[in-house]
């Protein structure tokens, strides 16, 4: 698997979307993504990138673009 | 009537100005400069009081629930306030001259915020509501409490209750709540703000509000909540515990607005007819006209007759009484009859 791959399954598997979907994905923009659903999508994406990100990257990863942004502080192009 | 005192004097009460708690939560993020921002704001647009949480991340959750959840203790942790930045807050709330209460989660925060913070009451907060030794423990310091009442049936309000006024304590302020964020229109049921007065009359009745939107806090003051409890926050897009029900300033503004106009407007029972509403009469009311062209002399029948405005003349309801009565006057049609035009007997 690709590393977009890994980033698009993550947040399809926590917050059941398509593919479609994920560009214009924002926190609280479809039900899934509140504060519980953030939550499995960090541990998610930890899980499979091997990484800890910062408490402050977690709160500040607020959508499906922002998130690559700080994947990429991780050494992780996606 | 039921009121509760709060130790900075400020008085409570059912059908009184409603006493407005801006819950700030962590919706600062556990950023002190944002917290001050927060208050800042919150003094600027009304609030009677800031409510921050003081829990940290061992006096909330076990390590039970970390275990499964270790992203939520990283959270927790970033999110939480000192006690040295809680201290910081509740002097800045102190210089905005805006009460500062945070909602405490072990014995140790009580007496934190007790006698460093000089807290205006105590917040018991719903998941504690059946924690009888805590509530014990808060309600023999004599303090004021704030006893939300989310999730919990009567019975267990009433042993909350008994257990606080057992310790010789009977300074409480109940606050009507549903423990679900954001709470559905259908489950609020305001209708147990009264329901709660009735069951306990010797407490005021307050809303702690977790709907979105501003409207359910106009109602609770329509019901006479003495205490109106909203989550604010400066922006409720940023990812955070509950932020996302939370309200804006301008908001907040809106909503304390409409609380204190309601509950001026909602005034007594006793049925007043203001000056103002007198005088009125004079241009709404109507008085008694003639019909046609009446000479001096001719006797008044009620096809002579009509009524209309303004109301400085005779009141329609004398209309009967004038029939029969002898004009001293020319009178042209369409004005009014009065008083000096008409012969007494």
């Amino acid at each position: 698997m690709t590393n977009l791959e890994n980033y698009n399954k993550a947040f399809m598997e926590s917050f059941n979307v398509s593919e479609e979907e994920l560009e214009k994905l924002e926190y609280q923009s479809v039900k899934g993504w509140d504060s519980i659903g953030h939550m499995l999508l960090i541990s998610t994406l930890e899980t499979a990138f091997g990484i800890m990100m910062e408490t402050d990257d977690l709160i500040d990863f607020s959508s499906y673009k922002k998130g690559k942004e700080i994947l990429f502080k991780y050494s992780i192009t996606v | 009537m039921s009121i509760c005192k709060l130790r900075n004097g400020t008085v409570i009460g059912d059908f009184e100005k409603p006493y407005i708690v801006a819950e700030l939560n962590t919706s600062h993020n556990g950023n002190v400069a944002t917290a001050m921002e927060m208050i800042k704001k919150a003094k600027e647009i009304g609030c009677s009081c800031v409510k921050f949480q003081s829990w940290t991340q061992d006096s909330l959750y076990s390590k039970t629930y970390y275990k499964d959840n270790p992203i939520a203790k990283r959270i927790f942790d970033k999110f939480s306030f000192s006690e040295k930045q809680l201290l910081t807050v509740a002097q800045y709330s102190k210089e905005c001259d805006i009460d500062f209460a945070s909602t405490p989660y072990s014995k140790k925060e009580v007496d934190f915020l007790m006698e460093k913070c000089e807290v205006p009451y105590i917040k018991i907060a719903s998941m504690d509501l059946n924690n009888i030794p805590f509530i014990n423990y808060i309600a023999r310091t004599r303090t004021p409490i704030v006893l939300a009442t989310g999730m919990g049936s009567i019975d267990e309000i009433e042993k909350a209750i008994h257990t606080i006024e057992d310790s010789g304590n009977s300074n409480i302020c109940l606050l009507h709540c549903v423990s679900i964020y954001p709470s559905k229109i259908s489950t609020i049921r305001l209708y147990n703000i009264l329901g709660l007065r009735e069951e306990f009359p010797s407490y005021p009745i307050g809303f702690s509000d977790h709907s979105l939107g501003i409207e359910m806090a106009s109602a609770a003051t329509a019901l006479g909540s003495a205490m109106i409890e909203k989550h604010f926050t400066l922006d409720s897009k940023k990812i955070g515990m509950d932020n996302q029900i939370a309200i804006e300033p301008e908001a907040m503004e809106q909503l304390i607005k409409n609380c204190l106009n309601i509950q001026v407007a909602l005034g007594g029972m006793e049925r007043i007819v203001s000056g103002d509403e007198l005088e009125q009469r004079k241009k709404m009311r109507r008085s008694i006209v003639a019909t046609k062209n009446l000479k001096t002399g001719e006797i008044l029948k009620v096809e002579d007759m009509n009524v209309k405005r303004p109301g400085i003349g005779i009141s329609p309801e004398r209309l009967e009484d004038l029939i029969g009565k002898t004009l001293i006057n020319d009178i042209e049609e369409d004005y009014l009859i009065l008083e000096n035009n008409i012969k007494e007997k």
